[in-house]
């Protein structure tokens, strides 16, 4: 009997090892925790990355009409459907669709609705309401009727917003985004960013001077009214920032909160690259200029 | 004989608590890691005008790691014309001078520095001779066996936009997991001391602690402390507390992950973690009083800062608790309130666990997207006895340097890679 217990006590004292014991022979979760090694932070990587395997694809198709199957450059078997200014039929819906011109008008439909890529190798146009998963334009977007999408933008000329837009989570333009309706984001990068119609020529003329970082814990505020300011440095709260009137910020405007730019100011300066990021929330609200970069974790508005 | 007991049995329970305030601790990080708000660094900033850099790696006979330290920094997507690299060889008898040379002469930004001469050894001398060439404002250290990510450099500079940040720490990673036991237990044991507890003591505002690699500091400051003390071991600990008393915070950024090579011997371990315990106990030694003393330090801060100093003496403090329970036990002396019964129990329930207890690895390895290997917590009872004895004898070390104003001699640790 006691033999028993002893066995029994035995047991229960390993038991907690045994799956310990079991794991460290057959090796089943032993590998290095995975660190992207060619990991580079950068604005473009969606649409690069797309483009890279797009094109790979396309230089082996010889005739671009109607649907073909993709040669085996993507990771699973996809489908092209090349179109030209009309959408025709289902199709389009869960395949990538290359279009050739403007996307008008979808047969028998009032907006274009894809679970997938819209790609442009030239410039596009879009003048129907249209929702996708990501838009890919080699030239110029211009925007006239609302659009939805939901991953990302890229767009290697200028792009035009003219209509209320859902700009997905990264939008990406290598030449200047104008913006003139209202948008939501996630992230947007671009040379410029152009929400209403801000110029550096406003600046000037008599004008106060901060020169370094603004650094606070609490909250910030900027706000002028005639007098206009140039802050020579960067604007870094753990509370919300608020920048407004005719203020031109040549740093970079980080909260741990929210930034709101408001009624004319400026961030960063042409040729460069600055940031605004705002972790809860980043609101542009009418007039406001950005070279460079805007990021949100949270809600991100463009109002005018 | 009764004036003794008393004794043992008032260190016991005061033993107790203070284990319970580490698990509370462990606990307030874990639960905060899970349900509390995550403060991001500034890596999302994207900004044209960089800082100049200088990255400093120390190297003492490093010939079978060199060539991957310095590759994966040629790789670096910052701007080559804002960066210098300064491998330090330190007295190497091996390759490592034909190496560093034979990358000087292709890329004109690597800067080798070779101590050969009679000066004092170790890393902390090292830095102070490199930093005086440095011609960075900030400065990236990493270790000879670490690798790393093309984006690294960046992530850990652009926080400097900040004039409150000192110093930044990244996330260490082991490269060398699949190795044998020892390699996956520090695996998991790394997971939980940075994905969970250097992230919530960000979060929370307290004391994120610079790690001596995978990190960046102002020059400025440094040199206004009169550059790295060549007494203290753990130059990184050392580094920390001396930011936090002038004013400045160290910043972790858990996304800056960069791989390492974890010790794969246990003999090699042994050695790493009692110069870490000593270097850190002399931390401890030197900084508790002026800590409380400093108005630019808030009270959880230096709750929290007390706790962090005194994490390499508990383990010697519970290795008397277990002398103290013996002696007790055969004095048949073992009652001593029955409510800390209950409490007794659950510090050994919680205890063993390296100072990072279970629910803190397991939080980890779930962020991390791996759950089978936490399969070999049950394992890290044996590494909290082989911890316990060593740790102690690094405090041990600590105070006879401390009595005897002994100098400590610098330990590298063995590497193993293409062995």
């Amino acid at each position: 009997m006691e033999l028993v217990v002893l066995f029994i006590f035995f047991v229960m004292l390993t038991i907690p090892f045994f799956p310990a014991v079991i794991e460290y022979y057959r090796k089943k979760d032993a590998s290095p925790l995975n660190i992207k090694q060619d990991f580079s932070k950068d604005p473009s990587y969606f649409g690069k990355s797309f483009l890279k395997i797009l094109q790979k694809s396309l230089k082996q198709l010889e005739n671009r009409e109607g649907i073909l199957e993709a040669p085996l450059s993507f990771p699973k078997p996809e489908r092209l459907m090349f179109v030209r200014d009309e959408v025709e039929g289902k199709d389009y819906e869960d395949n990538i669709v290359v279009i050739d011109g403007m996307l008008a008008q979808v047969k028998g439909k009032d907006k274009f609705v894809s679970r997938r890529e819209v790609v442009s190798l030239g410039s596009l146009e879009i003048k129907i309401p249209t929702k996708a998963r990501a838009l890919l334009v080699k030239g110029d977007l211009k925007v006239e009727k609302p659009i939805d999408i939901i991953r990302w933008i890229h767009v290697e000329g200028d792009c035009f917003i003219m209509d209320k837009s859902s700009l997905g989570i990264n939008l990406y333009c290598g030449g200047i985004l104008y913006v003139k309706a209202p948008c939501s984001f996630k992230r947007i990068f671009a040379k410029e960013i152009n929400a209403g119609d801000v110029q550096e020529e406003d600046f000037k003329g008599d004008k106060a001077y901060v020169r370094g970082t603004l650094r606070s814990k609490g909250s910030i505020t900027l706000k002028t009214q005639d007098r206009k300011m140039v802050i020579e440095g960067n604007i870094i709260s753990d509370q919300d920032i608020h920048i407004e009137g005719k203020v031109w910020v040549k740093g970079n405007v980080f909260s741990h909160s929210g930034v709101i730019l408001l009624n004319g100011c400026i961030v960063g300066e042409k040729g460069k690259v600055k940031s605004v990021i705002g972790k809860r929330r980043v609101k542009i609200i009418k007039n406001a200029k950005i070279y460079g970069y805007v990021h949100t974790e949270g809600e991100g508005t463009i109002e005018l | 004989m009764g004036l003794l007991i008393f004794f043992l049995k008032v260190y016991i329970v005061m033993l107790v608590f203070v284990i319970i305030l580490y698990i509370i601790r462990h606990f307030v990080f874990t639960y905060n890691r899970v349900m509390g708000e995550q403060r991001v660094s500034y890596h999302d900033v994207l900004d044209s005008d960089l800082p100049y850099v200088s990255v400093l790696i120390p190297m003492h006979n490093e010939e079978k790691v060199a060539r991957y330290v310095l590759d994966a920094i040629i790789l670096q997507d910052y701007p080559k014309d804002k960066i210098e690299v300064i491998p330090i060889n330190d007295h190497s008898t091996d390759k490592t001078k034909d190496i560093l040379e034979e990358y000087a002469s292709k890329y004109s930004y690597i800067k080798p520095l070779h101590r050969l001469g009679d000066e004092q050894r170790g890393k902390p001398s090292a830095l102070n001779d490199a930093l005086k060439l440095a011609k960075g404002e900030i400065i990236v250290i990493y270790d000879a066996d670490y690798i790393p990510p093309k984006g690294q450099l960046r992530e850990l500079v652009i926080n400097f936009i900040d004039p409150e940040v000192g110093a930044v720490m990244g996330r260490v990673v082991p490269i060398n997991t699949p190795k044998n036991l020892l390699t996956r237990l520090l695996d998991l044991e790394r997971s939980g001391g940075y994905q969970i507890d250097q992230q919530a003591r960000y979060n929370l505002g307290l004391i994120p602690q610079y790690g001596g690699t995978v990190g960046a500091f102002r020059k400025e400051l440094i040199l206004k402390f009169g550059g790295f003390d060549p007494e203290v071991l753990a130059e990184d600990t050392d580094l920390t507390f001396k930011m936090y008393l002038e004013g400045y915070k160290v910043l972790y950024i858990n996304r800056a992950e960069c791989y390492e090579e974890a010790p794969e011997s246990w003999k090699v371990r042994a050695r790493q973690i009692r110069r870490w315990s000593r270097g850190h106990n002399q931390v401890l030694f030197k900084y508790l009083i002026p800590f409380w003393k400093s108005k630019d330090i808030s009270l959880m801060q230096k709750i929290d800062g007390t706790l962090l100093l005194f994490i390499y003496m508990v383990p010697f403090l519970m290795l008397l608790g277990f002398v103290d329970s013996i002696l007790l036990f055969y004095l048949g002396e073992m009652e001593i309130m029955s409510i800390f019964i209950v409490i007794l129990s659950l510090m050994a329930y919680n205890s063993f666990g390296n100072f990072a207890p279970f629910f803190q690895i397991g939080l980890a390895g779930f962020l991390d997207g791996v759950s089978r290997r936490l399969r070999l917590l049950p394992l890290f009872y044996f590494v909290f006895l082989f911890n316990l004895w060593y740790t102690s004898l690094g405090f041990i070390d600590a105070l006879v340097d401390l009595i005897t104003k002994r100098k400590a001699v610098w330990q590298k640790t063995e590497r193993f890679r293409g062995s």
